[in-house]
């Protein structure tokens, strides 16, 4: 017989209510599987399929709001690699909200492109699923397959128009520089398994506050690791595929990802960084202040000599994502008694962000043409005096994007930077109130064209009708953006409750 | 059986990779060449993982290993049908080629 | 301890001998009658017709990728396997789903055609 290198250890298996707590989850999961034994069902009648992913989201919704009452102060999930808390409920709520909205845009577009395969609607829901899996991962295993989930789905929606040249080399793009930065990803978390001997989050942060001194190697891990997050949330300087993979997706792939991913990539950021790394706070806040004030600068400046909405946009989320990178930079500091701390700023933002940046794609999805998208700003003077409905929802998200109040656009810079201005960051605070200042130029400038008369010429363009399905979309996310700007309070009250009860708890409170 | 004396250079071997990887990623052209390195820079992670695992006597290096292993497989199923759809479009595989979007 | 291993050392033994030995008895003993036919690279006994350096089709390209996808999968039964005793029904009933969501994606696969090999 063989030696047995370790003793056995006496097994524990997870109980049912780890199970059940994990119910958002498991009904994403389980329409995901569903959805692809609809498709070999259903035919031709594909409306079907969206119809049943709408089903699915609304429940994973209504399971995360149940979550978020029942969750308290929250508590991990199978031994301590999963999160029950009211931070992960927030991000499901956002993230499962605008999969609805995505949802509701995509049946008529694809139609009209000519790619309406039934996958698309489950790879949206596989892309949902890693993206709550990354919202409420404890354990650095989680993320890794949070993050793989999300961006293998991604990788395919990306090359969906499969006879489009375009497309394929947005999704080969989008795919060889997430499989390197996946490569960064791992090893930064190799090294920080290595340093600290754990993968669970909690034990992480309680091995590394009982460590005084940070190991190079250590530091090396953090770094790697930011790296890899910086990809997904597109920050610079590792944002070089998003305005390619913007422009090149199909919109209403662009709609999805411009909004999850990053809503996925910051709630993660947050957690990893913001909880776990706190005692590190020193080490890496440099390093994200810096990245936040160069996605600003870059973001802005290259988004000023844009032609075409999709790049324009693709260039603003890098400069949002920016904004939303402040709070992060933050921390967990705060020198007044005031309430608005860093995280609360971030998952307001990221709210504000999800309603508004899917509200200005849906435009341009709505607006689509026959197998291609109408998005150059010369295709959008005149829009108010054909479309004037939806012209005003555009322009109201492109306030929204500029931080004009009474949007949530607005709120949400301010949330940010007040955060920052509480912590003594206030030259941080000053770079993102000048990048909004550059901003305001080319959103405006989308929306005065808008508001142009239309050149004779032009009588002829296109655009297709807008559906009652992607009326009620926009009608949606115009709402959000209007309601939750004049009642703030809501989702900051839910942002605050959200991030007072996130984990891991920080371990010098204990 | 693994010694501490083995650990650095499993390390080291591991960094090698990872470093290989990388700067294949940067220089090579082919997508396919291109692929196979970020690859080389997940097992680069994997034998990191493993010999952590091994070296500070705990099974979570190992696992996630595993969780790797499959997680690339799928990676690259996709990127090679991605890679297959681009060649029937008729294009040649360049990364330098890749600038339709570029304008 | 290491004479357990004994066996193993007999059989590389026998291995070693076999495949040095034999090829080179027939080398040194049988009669050699070259002719183009025999120069020939034996393909299963049939005549290469051409260059195998051409292009292959598609369906090689999606058989490969379904084999890598399916075959790697299997290896979270390794671990599952040295502890399945200890884990009695609840190990059965979660290999259970694991596998029946394999099943699912072959389902899939087989009914969308890309089993067929025309």
């Amino acid at each position: 017989m063989l030696a047995q290198s370790a003793p056995l250890v006496p097994l524990v298996t997870p109980s049912a209510n780890d199970l059940l707590d994990l119910l958002p989850e498991l009904i994403v999961g389980f329409g995901f599987i569903a959805l692809m034994l609809l498709d070999l069902v259903v035919g031709r009648q594909r409306w079907w399929l969206a119809v049943a992913a709408i089903v699915f989201l609304a429940a994973g919704f209504g399971a995360s709001v149940w979550g978020w009452f029942d969750s308290g102060n929250g508590h991990t999930l199978y031994f301590g690699s999963f999160a029950y808390d009211k931070f992960s409920m927030f991000i499901n709520c956002v993230l499962l909200f605008s999969s609805a909205l995505v949802i509701l845009i995509s049946p008529h577009y694809l139609n009209r492109r000519g790619i309406h395969h039934g996958e698309y609607y489950a790879l949206i829901l596989a892309a949902t699923l890693g993206m709550m899996l990354l919202a409420g991962a404890m354990s650095l295993m989680v993320i890794f397959l949070g993050i793989e989930g999300l961006s293998l789905s991604l990788y395919i929606l990306s090359g969906f128009s499969r006879t489009e040249e375009r497309s394929q080399e947005a999704a080969l793009k989008y795919l060889l520089l997430g499989g390197f930065a996946s490569g960064f990803l791992l090893y930064g978390m190799a090294l920080v398994y290595g340093e600290t001997g754990h993968t669970q989050l909690q034990q992480i942060g309680a091995a590394l506050h009982s460590t005084t001194q940070a190991d190079p190697m250590l530091l090396a891990g953090v770094v790697l690791i930011f790296v890899g997050f910086a990809f997904k949330a597109s920050l610079v300087p590792f944002h070089t595929w998003t305005p390619d993979v913007y422009q090149g997706a199909p919109t209403s792939v662009t709609t999805f990802m411009s909004v999850t991913t990053k809503v996925a990539a910051f709630a993660v950021i947050v957690r990893v960084f913001t909880y776990t790394f706190v005692s590190l706070y020193s080490h890496w806040e440099v390093i994200v202040a810096v990245v936040a004030i160069a996605s600003i600068v870059v973001g802005n400046v290259a988004a000023l000599t844009q032609t075409h909405v999709k790049r324009m946009l693709a260039y603003s989320s890098i400069a949002q994502a920016g904004y939303i990178l402040i709070g992060v930079a933050v921390g967990t500091l705060s020198n007044t008694s005031s309430s608005i701390t860093g995280t609360t700023g971030v998952l307001y933002y990221l709210a504000a962000y999800a309603v508004t940046q899917i509200g200005a794609f849906a435009v341009i999805t709505i607006m689509a043409g026959r197998g291609e998208d109408l998005d150059s700003y010369d295709g959008l003077r005149g829009l108010a005096y054909r479309r004037p409905f939806v012209a005003a929802a555009m322009g109201l998200f492109l306030l929204s994007l500029g931080g004009f109040p009474p949007t949530v656009g607005f709120f949400g810079k301010f949330f940010v930077f007040a955060a920052a201005v509480n912590a003594n960051l206030t030259l941080l605070a000053l770079w993102g109130i000048a990048g909004s200042a550059i901003s305001v130029f080319y959103y405006l400038r989308v929306a005065l064209l808008m508001y142009q008369r239309p050149k004779d010429e032009q009588q002829e363009y296109p655009w297709s009708r807008t559906t009652i399905a992607g009326g009620t979309a926009l009608l949606a996310a115009a709402a959000g953006t209007l309601v939750f700007g004049i009642l703030v309070a809501v989702v900051f009250n839910g942002a605050q409750a959200a991030q007072n009860a996130i984990l891991p708890a920080i371990a010098s409170t204990r | 059986m693994l010694t501490t004396d083995v650990f650095p250079y499993l390390l080291g071997l591991s960094a090698f990779m990872f470093s290989l990887g990388a700067a294949g990623v940067l220089i090579r052209r082919n997508p396919l060449v291109v692929f196979m390195c970020i690859e080389l820079m997940l097992n680069a992670g994997n034998v990191a993982l493993v010999a952590y695992g091994r070296f500070l006597n705990s099974q979570e290096g190992q696992i996630f290993a595993f969780m790797v292993i499959v997680v690339a497989a799928a990676e690259v199923v996709v990127g090679l049908a991605i890679m297959t759809t681009i060649f029937r479009l008729g294009r040649k595989l360049d990364v330098d080629d890749l600038s339709e979007l570029n304008e | 301890m290491l004479s357990d291993y004994a066996p193993i050392l007999v059989f590389l033994g026998f291995v070693l001998l076999f495949a040095i030995g034999v090829p080179s008895l027939s080398a040194a003993l049988g009669p050699r009658k070259p002719s183009p036919a025999k120069d020939l690279p034996y393909e299963s006994g049939i005549v290469p017709r051409e260059s195998a350096r051409r292009r292959f089709s598609v369906s090689f390209y999606v058989t490969a990728m379904l084999f890598i996808i399916f075959d790697v999968e299997s290896i979270f039964l390794f671990p599952w396997a040295t502890i399945v005793r200890q884990l009695k029904v609840f190990g059965i009933v979660e290999i259970g789903i694991f596998i029946a969501t394999l099943l699912v994606g072959l389902l899939y696969v087989w009914r969308k055609g890309a089993l067929r090999w025309d």
